[in-house]
């Protein structure tokens, strides 16, 4: 469950990564729509919240959410790094 | 530069506000970061600097020795208000027992004793030296001790006494019971988290109520609260025994200044009054919240440049690398300073105490330290065997929790009494919001019948507040999850404060540069700058080293760790002064990565558990140690080896690192790759 939560901030971090111009072109070489980009950045926002659950579900309310920001921050880190490393292997899990 | 009294934009200024109240006490600020964020493990660590105590085996309550266990109490703490069993858990897989003396006409004598060892003179040098004597007086009566000593400040001395190192015996809550010690040492930790004196008047507030009742049960019951809140519940003042679980022998680990040295030097630093660390400590953190709200406002590009780091482009890089540190973990670091502040509230901003109990600072601290509302049983006099199935009863407690609710301590009270009774209390602290109540099952001493469910204390919001944010600031979790995470924003928090300090020097590298001589004061920070931050990381090993070179029967050795760190630093200082930049951080780094990285074999050398020993038994914490002395040498290395291998490619800043990001998995003894001031990959 906590490997869960992880994932899927990561996973919606990517995707509101993709939302933005600049990280959008170096996933995909292009900048993309803007209505793709808004639907990337809902998703994303969306597998943000569903981390939350998995989190809550393993280490109770309180602790769970604390839980939650810790892993925001461990997945924004990790993204940041592979979008400066090799952004294009984000393309085979967003759209 | 100009002047700071000249008007400009509000970004501007706050560019100056943030520039300068992040450098001044940055270095500080460094290393109450990277001892801070070790703190987390501190038990881990004690335990690994206690090689002797590396082959016990945490096991399941049913194959731990309590008949042996309870056996030893009864000859070694006959007479004893309340006995203490930590049991083995994830985080310290020995047996702690522990006890409380029983009231005597010794009380009255004790607590001029009391008062006068508390914390102060355990935060100093001295320490070591007046812990024996002390402990010689104490000896014969146990009992008294404990029954005097109102906060941690006494049981520590006299732990410390014995081991003739208070650090150690401070440590001694952490080092044998873990979670379950933190956690039962809460209450006592506020007592602590108060400045120095405070712990000596604790010490004359818990016992002077006492002595003025009658010595009759009355004052049972008070010793019994005391025992409980201000002691810190028995389990956390420390096991005075710590046994193999599974045979029940005795283990005698060496006196150790323990992972508690680098914890209290966070927070009150060292060799000055606690209460001047505390304060420089304190006023520390109110620039580091400063810098924080101030980065905030001048952070252009907040939201645009979230997940931007560009590597190999000098101070872009640099920039980039600090940002991302320090935004992406922004609510860990808001939360960690500004928890911060608020432990130390009370001595920055004592209106409350004045105003709220008339400057009666024990008053205050009695309140704050209120022991959880459980009964209070009374001895009867008539003597009646303890049951010895303590497995029984803890297997019947874990049932009736449920979810995988363990049991961490077992608090036995009037041992051999009637009357006595078994408190089962869980090992880890339920969520957030509970404040201090840890959840426990009472039972019958001598029928093992159960009595029922503690009752957990009221809190009003102010302290439901104030104990939400003081158990996110510790950490006082039950999982390794959230342990880890914080563990690894506090690297990430290291990694900002290192980044931010490497980059006030490359900002500046091009003016100097294009001077014939580097100004003072920027070779000043540069040298400041390496011996904070390459520096210390070496310090830190050289302490770990220090543990197992001093002969373990050496005399205050454990301060002699601490001795060993400080000169390590001091060394590392010159050596920064005298070297030039660049040759002193290699060196620096590369002294630090090796030390790191030859940790797990010298653990092998000097008696402890070695890796693949650790690794077949199960024994994590020590895997967890070796692995991340492992991760920071390499780490460490690597980033001298990049220093090393850096071509400027202008005379100015040029090409930075990827490296140095706040990588997720490195030891927080990574962060000096950091601080290299230009490197990586394009220089390389």
């Amino acid at each position: 469950m906590n490997i869960l939560s992880l994932v899927l901030c990561f996973w919606g971090f990517a995707a509101i990564s993709a939302s933005m111009e600049r990280h959008a072109k170096d996933i995909f070489a292009a900048v993309g729509s803007l209505r793709v980009r808004r639907l990337r950045l809902l998703a994303g926002y969306v597998l943000l919240a569903l981390a939350l659950p998995p989190a809550i579900a393993v280490h109770g309310l309180s602790i769970g959410i604390a839980v939650w920001f810790g892993f925001l921050a461990m997945a924004s880190t990790a993204l940041a790094l592979v979008l400066n490393w090799r952004p294009v292997i984000l393309r085979w899990a967003l759209f | 530069m100009t002047t700071f009294d000249q008007p400009r934009p509000l970004r501007q200024s706050m560019s100056w506000l943030h520039t300068w109240s992040g450098l001044l006490l940055g270095w500080l600020l460094f290393a109450i970061f990277v001892t801070g964020t070790l703190s987390y493990f501190r038990n881990e660590i004690t335990f690994w600097m206690q090689p002797e105590l590396h082959r016990a085996q945490a096991v399941p309550p049913e194959q731990i020795a309590f008949v042996r266990a309870l056996a030893l109490l009864e000859r070694e703490a006959p007479g004893a208000q309340q006995w203490t069993l930590t049991l083995p858990n994830p985080r310290n897989p020995t047996l702690g027992l522990g006890w409380q003396a029983a009231m005597g006409g010794e009380r009255q004598a004790a607590p001029g004793a009391a008062r006068e060892r508390p914390g102060r003179s355990e935060a100093r040098g001295e320490r070591g030296a007046s812990a024996p004597d002390s402990a010689a007086e104490r000896r014969p009566f146990p009992a008294d001790a404990s029954r005097e000593r109102p906060g941690r400040g006494e049981a520590r001395g006299e732990d410390g006494a014995r081991r003739e190192s208070p650090w150690r015996g401070s440590g001694e809550g952490g080092a044998f019971a873990p979670d379950s010690a933190e956690r039962r040492s809460f209450p006592a930790d506020a007592a602590r988290e108060r400045p120095g004196r405070g712990e000596a008047r604790g010490a004359g507030n818990a016992s002077a109520p006492q002595e003025t009742r009658p010595q009759g049960s009355g004052a049972g019951a008070q010793a019994q609260r005391q025992g409980r809140g201000g002691g810190g519940g028995g389990g956390g003042r420390g096991a005075r025994i710590v046994l193999d679980p599974v045979s029940g022998d005795r283990l005698e680990g060496r006196a150790t200044a323990g992972g508690n040295f680098l914890y209290r030097f966070h927070f009150e630093l060292y060799g000055m009054d606690r209460i001047w660390g505390r304060w420089i400590v304190g006023i520390a953190t109110v620039f580091m919240f400063v810098a924080l709200v101030s980065g905030v406002i001048v952070h252009r590009r907040i939201f645009k440049d979230f997940f931007t780091f560009r590597s190999g482009k000098g101070k872009r890089s640099w920039l980039d690398a600090h940002n991302a540190s320090s935004v992406l973990s922004l609510p860990f670091h808001l939360i960690i300073t500004f928890s911060g502040l608020v432990l130390f509230g009370h001595m920055m901003i004592p209106t409350a105490v004045q105003s709220a109990y008339q400057g009666d600072n024990e008053a205050y601290y009695g309140a704050m330290r209120a022991p959880m509302a459980s009964a209070v049983s009374q001895a009867s006099g008539e003597r009646a065997p303890l049951i010895t199935g303590l497995a029984a009863l803890i297997a019947e407690a874990e049932n009736t929790w449920g979810d995988g609710k363990r049991v961490g301590s077992v608090v036995i009270t009037h041992p051999g009494d009637r009357n006595a009774v078994i408190e089962l209390r869980q090992m880890n602290f339920p969520g957030l919001t509970g404040g201090r109540n840890i959840p426990s099952l009472r039972f019958s001493g001598v029928t093992g019948e159960p009595l029922g469910a503690s009752a957990p204390r009221e809190q009003s919001i102010v302290q439901a507040v104030g104990s939400v944010l003081n158990l996110l600031h510790r950490g006082f979790f039950a999982t390794p999850a959230p342990r880890w995470l914080l563990f690894l924003s506090g690297v990430g928090g290291a990694l900002m404060i290192a980044s931010g300090l490497v980059m006030w020097t490359i900002a500046r590298a091009r003016k100097t540069s294009e001077a014939a001589r580097t100004h003072w004061g920027h070779r000043l920070v540069e040298v400041l700058n390496i011996a904070a931050i390459a520096g210390l990381m070496a310090a830190i090993a050289i302490h770990f080293w220090a543990n197992r070179l001093i002969p373990a029967g050496l005399s205050a050795r454990a301060d002699w760790e601490i001795h060993a760190f400080f000169i390590a630093w001091a060394v590392m200082l010159v050596h920064a002064a005298l070297r030039r930049s660049k040759a002193a951080w290699v060196e620096q780094l590369a002294c630090a990565g090796v030390l790191f990285a030859l940790l797990p074999l010298l653990n092998a050398a000097s008696g402890g558990l070695a890796l693949p020993g650790s690794i077949a038994r199960g024994t994590g914490l020590l895997v967890g140690f070796d692995l991340c002395a492992l991760v920071s040498g390499a780490g460490l290395l690597f980033a001298a080896y990049k220093v090393h291998r850096h071509v400027p490619r202008v005379r100015l800043a040029s090409s930075p690192s990827r490296g140095e990001e706040p990588d997720p998995d490195p030891g927080p003894e990574t962060e000096p790759g950091m601080p290299l001031p230009e490197t990586m990959e394009k220089a390389a």
